[in-house]
């Protein structure tokens, strides 16, 4: 058995790589960051044959530049690790433009084999690929695959298997039209798959013997005399030889050009039938991408995955919901069956099963959320949000993409939060992470209704659906004074590629799906778990030891203190203080923390909710005091697990203190308007 | 700054060069000339192929100059400030 051959994915976005890569490593991946940069890394395990590869998944990119981070960084991979062989994966549908990174992929020296991907689109669309004339033009292995219907697999490991020893760009064969005129005719076309001009050549040349005479070691003096000529900043920062006279100006565009060239020479030779039947997604885009169209469609799709998140996922939460009931009931009479002490059996049914349980409820409408997401996004729509919603949202210092977390925001924020991960701008990224807590979740539902039904009567609906607009209006307003206080201006310029539309993969979407709920089930794990028993040590431990009453306990004690900066916005009262921190595990607890605090049983009845309205009356809280106690609820601090989320995203402790700030601080500055202004009239 | 990548501009075309891809057409097909961008966004584009005489094809436009691009087979959306600094000319059709 020979040592394991680690093999690196390489390949521009959209074209499958992720596709391919999953297909061999399934779902048993280690994903963590590459070293230093927010940019993930996926290695993965596998047997061919008598070999072990070891697989690893490289950002997607157009090109090798030094300009971004993915791009710097899988460049220093190829070059720096001890990578044995790549695996160029290209959509063989848009062999023009993949190519262009083959052509760079080869000139960095290392083995390349070239993965066509999607051949069935390819075929679907009646065209051919000389698969003859493409290897010998390039001078690499190319095996035609197609990730999704998994085939060619077992032939691209074996031609891996058998490239890893690197010859000369071997077996070239090329007949450009003005070879004749070069007076490089020599050995170059024969060893280069990619020759330019012969100003560039004579420069190269010129280099590559100036770094040799001054004793300069490099892995691949073609290449780094190219990365010169272009200008490329880490390599002329790194370079201690001094080429200033042959490198004048940058070469960069002249190169560029060339190589397109080259590939226009390619894609004549070897692409047979190009543009043959009409594009669907074309067809499709005239409405999706449509000038009129694009946003009403959006918003009917939309609206079908809100439809579908809530219907189905509530559908199913029922189920969750019964279950944990059985589970609560089973617990506490199990637990005083087996004689176990009052301290731990409130510990378990009232902390534990309570606090991780009702989070674990929302569980259905997250899944059924990610796997719309997952649908959108792997069918191509995503990247056509970003572009139908561009213009209002530029108005917002916000690209189009940050709409989309925003939106699903309404569902549940710790999602939302997590779907801002798309966004290529950190700071585009972080100003959604901040504003995306406004949109009102469906766990601040609970304490609208129960308010509204008692204060408000006929107005009942009105109030809680104004709950949504402040909410909205909020989330505006504050990206937009976000976008007014950043001093860096500068809005990157709108540059996405619309994939072609396709059918979702399930695979693709099962082990993203799979992610997310991983991630969830992980969060109500840990943090979930640990918060829910802090919150009830604090409700149910006093000084005195374990109390019945909670008005003796710490949280009533911090209560106290904190009930003189609520009374502003009208909520001066300990319990609605504890009831407050209370929500911190879920917005949902607000609504029993009333319950439990003002001793009222089945809250939700008419009985239950005239005898809370009675004794609120009693401490002077009246409507005025209810809709400022919403917004508050509406505005602050989502829960835990909203923050431990903001915390993973923003992988900062400043801008996750700086969120929760933002939002403590808006919640009360609206409450606190809202009070003031409201009893001046009342 | 403009950089010319069409060198012998003679006075007939001198009237046509100021012609940007935000001028062009839903529907119509135009040759890339030149750019004027700041170079990271220059550099991406030819990456992405938009280089000197690529035929671009507006697939769809908005009013605020936003577009939906083909250049070489693949579809690009691009903000108002990358069409009107992508210089062109219209497309002999053959």
């Amino acid at each position: 058995m020979g040592a394991e051959l680690q093999v690196g994915f390489v390949g521009n976005p959209n074209c499958g790589k992720t596709t391919l890569f999953n297909a061999y490593t399934g779902a048993r991946l280690k994903v963590a960051n590459w070293p230093g940069v927010t940019v993930e890394k996926k290695e993965g395990a596998m047997k061919y044959h008598d070999t072990k590869f070891r697989l690893v998944d490289l950002p997607g990119i157009y090109s090798l530049t030094s300009y971004t981070m993915e791009e710097k960084l899988t460049r220093q991979y190829i070059l720096e690790s001890d990578v044995d062989v790549i695996i160029d994966v290209a959509d063989a549908s848009a062999l023009e433009r993949n190519l262009y990174l083959t052509l760079q992929l080869i000139e960095l020296g290392k083995p390349v084999v070239l993965a066509l991907n999607m051949m069935d689109i390819v075929e679907e669309r009646g065209m051919e690929i000389d698969m003859h004339r493409l290897p010998e033009m390039l001078g690499i292995p190319v095996i035609p695959v197609s990730a999704r219907k998994r085939t060619g697999l077992d032939i691209l490991m074996h031609a891996v298997a058998h490239h890893k020893e690197k010859r000369k760009d071997s077996n070239l064969e090329h007949h450009h039209p003005d070879q004749e005129k070069s007076h490089h005719r020599h050995e170059h076309h024969d060893e280069y798959t990619v020759v330019y001009s012969d100003e560039i050549e004579d420069k190269i040349d010129a280099i590559i013997l100036r770094l040799r005479s001054n004793n300069m070691e490099v892995a691949n003096y073609r290449w780094y005399a190219i990365k010169l000529l272009e200008m490329d900043e880490e390599i002329m920062a790194e370079c201690k030889v001094d080429v200033s006279d042959l490198v004048d100006r940058s070469y960069e565009t002249d190169i560029i050009n060339q190589k397109y060239d080259f590939i226009e020479e390619i894609v004549e030779e070897c692409l047979v039938n190009k543009n043959k039947k009409a594009q669907a997604t074309d067809k499709a885009d005239r409405w999706l991408t449509g000038k009129y169209t694009g946003i009403p469609c959006f918003l009917l799709i939309m609206a079908a995955v809100f439809f579908l998140t809530f219907t189905i996922g509530d559908w199913l939460a029922g189920g969750f919901e019964a279950a944990l009931d059985v589970i609560t009931g089973a617990a506490s009479s199990g637990l005083a069956a087996i004689g176990a002490g009052e301290v731990l059996q409130s510990l378990i049914v009232d902390g534990i099963i309570s606090g991780v349980g009702g989070v674990l409820t929302f569980l259905p409408n997250i899944f059924i959320l990610f796997l719309a997401l997952a649908f959108l996004e792997d069918s191509g729509y995503m990247a056509r949000v970003a572009y139908v919603m561009d213009s209002l949202m530029s108005k917002l210092g916000l690209s189009g993409r940050a709409f989309i977390p925003m939106i699903l925001g309404f569902g549940c924020s710790v999602p939302a939060v997590m779907a801002s991960r798309a966004l290529e701008d950190p700071r585009d990224r972080r100003r959604t992470v901040l504003v995306t807590p406004f949109m009102s979740c469906s766990a601040r539902l609970p304490i609208y209704v129960l308010f509204s039904d008692m204060f408000f009567g006929k107005w009942a609906m009105a109030a809680a659906f104004s709950m949504y607009l402040i909410g909205m209006v909020a989330a505006i307003l504050i990206a937009f004074v976000l976008n007014k206080t950043d001093k860096k201006k500068e809005m990157n310029p709108l540059l996405i590629e619309l994939p072609e539309y396709k059918t979702p993969n399930a695979r693709t979407i099962a082990i993203y799906v799979w992610d997310k709920v991983k991630d969830y089930l992980s969060k109500a794990g840990t943090t979930i778990f640990v918060a829910s028993i802090i919150i009830w040590f604090l409700l149910s431990f006093g000084t005195s030891g374990m109390v019945d009453d909670m008005s003796e306990s710490f949280g009533a004690a911090i209560g106290h203190v904190i009930a003189p900066i609520l009374a502003p916005a009208g909520l001066g009262m300990w319990q609605i203080a504890v009831a407050l921190i209370s929500g911190l595990a879920a917005k949902e607890v607000v609504v029993s923390s009333f319950a439990v605090l003002f001793g009222i049983a089945n809250i939700n009845s008419a009985e239950g909710m005239m005898g809370l309205m009675s004794t609120l009356g009693e401490y002077g809280f009246g409507a005025l005091n209810a809709y400022s106690l919403m917004v508050f609820c509406l505005l602050y601090v989502p829960c835990v697990a909203t923050l431990a989320v903001v915390h993973r995203e923003m992988k900062s402790w400043k801008w996750t203190g700086v969120s929760v700030l933002l939002q403590l601080g808006t919640a009360w500055l609206a409450a606190t308007l809202i009070f003031q202004i409201g009893s001046l009239f009342l | 700054m403009i950089i010319i990548l069409n060198n012998d501009v003679n006075e007939n075309e001198r009237q046509a060069y100021d012609m940007t891809l935000m001028d062009g057409q839903m529907g119509k097909s135009y040759l890339v000339k030149g750019m004027a961008l700041e170079k990271a966004t220059e550099i991406r584009l030819s990456a992405l192929g938009m280089t000197s005489g690529t035929a671009v094809l507006i697939m769809n436009k908005k009013n605020n100059g936003s577009m939906v691009i083909k250049v070489r087979g693949t579809r690009f959306a691009i903000g108002a400030k990358i069409a009107g600094a992508i210089t062109v000319e219209e497309r002999q059709e053959a």
